[in-house]
């Protein structure tokens, strides 16, 4: 459905992405994860081809077939909206202000042909009750100052699934939200996806949110794929030192009097990274041939690039070294 | 909304009352006899005394202030002494020029303006944007009346294609009319759109880094289809506010241009009952240019509402 071979994305003569490869069936979940400047928001808007213009991407992009990357921009455009779509992380400000939502959910569809003008409309009030807006007809008029974080995020997703896409990038669509309203619109995107059949793209820098919807993970660190697997198999037994790292990151609920357990060290400047893994000058197993080499996949349960993911690894201490 | 209306309506006619005591008072309560200011230095006692008569100033000011804005309602505004004519009659006649004059200077000035400013972001660090913001500047520095006697020279004496100037008036047909308000309508309009284009340029490109842009491409919409249908009217509401102001300015601009183009105008009128002291028809003309600024405000005050659903609660 989709497939992602070794793209690779620059700006200048900095490389924000090296190398991805990933696959996602259709009605199945992908997650990305990881921190900001990982590019995993670039990944988004390369499969979208909303890269801004000082970006180069190189590498292919299959959906449905069809290498994205090679499509003129008037072929994307035919694309975009109809057979993907995206929901962004910001819904107080990814809607326009001056149009009322349902007019904004019936845009797509009038635009890409699917219906005349008067039946999107009606589709766009079923749209709007579909995502869990009380009064869909009088909420369809609503403009996105009148509706709360929640409801715009749903209206968002309403705009996205109008004309049932293939594949739905949500880019980190929760985590703007208030916790309990996060695990609403979870559920509704799982809804969706289900009714739909639609192959999602989840991109979130919280494993937690990842794990409730997605099949399969992809944690990405520094522009490059650290491990990739089914999520379950990741979380459980993580092979990467950085997987390793982000899990023992997550506050664990009942302890309220242990320490926090970040990853040492920072985010490295894209531009300083070395040849070799970036998260080298971090990792706890680092050492001089992480810096240079580039790691080559290691596929077991999960497929960890990282020299050090042999089954039989010691598994160093993480986190705080006091 | 209606509430807003209501409380919009009610400032302005707040503030028109204001103006015409400042207007008055200026005129007729300052020191000084406004009988012998009119008649100039050489009026002998006698004739003073009857124009004071004529006048009414035997009256205490209020009084006199009243009957002026009654008046102003009912169009009695009293005799011109210059023109020996009823003061609303004139006015409403050389309006006929006027507000024709002036709304299609702003029609001009708004689409001229608004057209190139969004053509200049959406080519934005193009030749073509320098083009036309070097323009724009060009359209700044220069007066509107040097404007028009540049167009006289180029199209009414070298090409022959506009009167130079002069009005028909309106019984002579639509066509000759407009004829004789084209150049006069440029030559006000264009440092206006000069100054709507550099706003309409950046304001469009404040709104193209929006959020919003990225979602709408995000749906299928070309870049151009982006520009008119999200971000266009996102970017006009700066824009609008500036159109209010300037046909405040536009309004002033007329008393210059109609003198260029000798239009009998309410500018010129201005003008010249300036020359001949005739207060009355200056009372009732100046608070008349301040109500159309006035009344003018209060409209784009409204539109914002309609341009801005936000505002609509935020404003009431």
């Amino acid at each position: 459905m989709l497939k992602v071979t070794d793209l690779s994305i620059t700006l200048g003569s900095i490389t924000a992405l090296r190398g991805l490869n990933f696959a996602i069936r259709p009605g199945e979940t992908l997650g990305i994860v990881g921190e900001s400047g990982s590019g995993k928001s670039i990944t988004a808007l390369a499969i979208m081809g909303l890269l801004p213009k000082v970006m180069r991407a190189s590498g292919r992009i299959e959906l449905e077939g069809n290498d994205l990357l090679a499509l003129d921009e008037s072929a994307l455009c035919r694309s975009r909206g109809r057979r993907m779509a995206m929901i962004f992380q910001e819904p107080m400000t990814a809607l326009n202000p001056v149009m009322p939502i349902g007019a904004q959910i019936a845009e797509g569809l009038v635009l890409h042909g699917i219906m005349s003008r008067h039946e999107a409309a009606e589709e766009a009030i079923r749209l709007v009750g579909r995502v869990g807006l009380p009064d869909p007809a009088a909420r369809a008029h609503s403009y996105p100052h009148e509706l709360s974080g929640g409801q715009r995020q749903r209206a968002m997703i309403a705009m996205a699934i109008a004309c049932r896409p293939a594949l739905l990038i949500a880019d980190e669509p929760t985590s703007a939200l208030d916790v309990t309203v996060q695990a609403e619109i979870l559920a509704l995107l799982k809804e969706v996806r289900e009714e739909t059949g639609m192959a999602m793209l989840f991109i979130s820098h919280d494993l937690a949110v990842i794990s409730k919807l997605a099949e399969n993970t992809l944690v990405l660190y520094g522009g490059a794929a650290m491990e990739m697997g089914e999520t379950h198999a990741l979380l459980a037994a993580p092979r990467h030192p950085y997987t390793r790292g982000l899990i023992a990151a997550i506050p664990s609920g009942n302890a309220h009097n242990t320490r926090l357990n970040p990853i040492r060290g920072h985010v490295p400047e894209l531009a300083k990274l070395p040849p070799g893994c970036p998260f080298h000058g971090r990792c706890p197993l680092g050492d001089e041939r992480c810096r240079i080499e580039r790691p080559a996949p290691d596929i077991a349960e999960t497929t960890a690039w990282c020299h050090h993911a042999g089954a039989h690894a010691p598994l160093a201490p993480l986190g705080v070294t006091s | 909304m209606v509430r807003f209306l209501i409380k919009r309506l009610a400032a302005m006619g707040l503030t028109l009352f204001f103006a015409a005591l400042v207007v008055f008072g200026v005129l007729e309560v300052l020191p000084g006899d406004p009988a012998a200011t009119m008649l100039g230095l050489s009026a002998t006692p006698d004739t003073i005394a009857a124009l004071r008569l004529e006048l009414g100033l035997d009256a205490p000011p209020l009084a006199r202030f009243w009957g002026w804005v009654v008046g102003f309602f009912s169009g009695n505004l009293g005799i011109s002494y210059t023109y020996r004519v009823a003061v609303g009659g004139l006015i409403a006649e050389r309006m006929a020029v006027t507000l024709p004059l002036a709304l299609m200077a702003l029609a001009l000035a708004a689409s001229l303006g608004i057209a190139l400013g969004a053509l200049a972001a959406a080519k934005a660090n193009t030749r073509i944007d320098a083009l036309v913001m070097g323009l724009a500047q060009l359209g700044l520095a220069i007066p509107n009346f040097w404007f028009g006697i540049l167009f006289v020279l180029l199209f009414s004496i070298t090409l022959g294609w506009f009167p130079s100037g002069g009005f028909p008036g309106w019984r002579e047909g639509l066509f000759p009319a407009i004829q004789a308000l084209v150049l006069p309508a440029f030559a006000l309009a264009l440092p206006q759109s000069a100054v709507l284009a550099r706003i309409t340029r950046s304001s469009m490109l404040e709104t193209l880094s929006e959020d919003y842009i990225r979602t709408a491409r995000a749906k299928g919409l070309t870049r151009g289809q982006t520009l008119r249908r999200h971000a266009l009217r996102n970017a006009l509401v700066p824009v609008l506010t500036m159109l209010g102001l300037q046909f405040s300015y536009l309004v002033a601009g007329t008393i210059i241009v109609e003198n260029v183009f000798a239009l009998p105008g309410l500018g010129r009128l201005l003008v010249q009952a300036i020359g001949g002291h005739d207060l009355i028809l200056i009372k009732s003309l100046v608070l008349f240019f301040v109500a159309a600024a006035v009344i003018t405000n209060a409209l784009v005050d409204i539109a914002y509402g309609f341009a801005d659903p936000r505002l609509r609660v935020a404003r009431t």
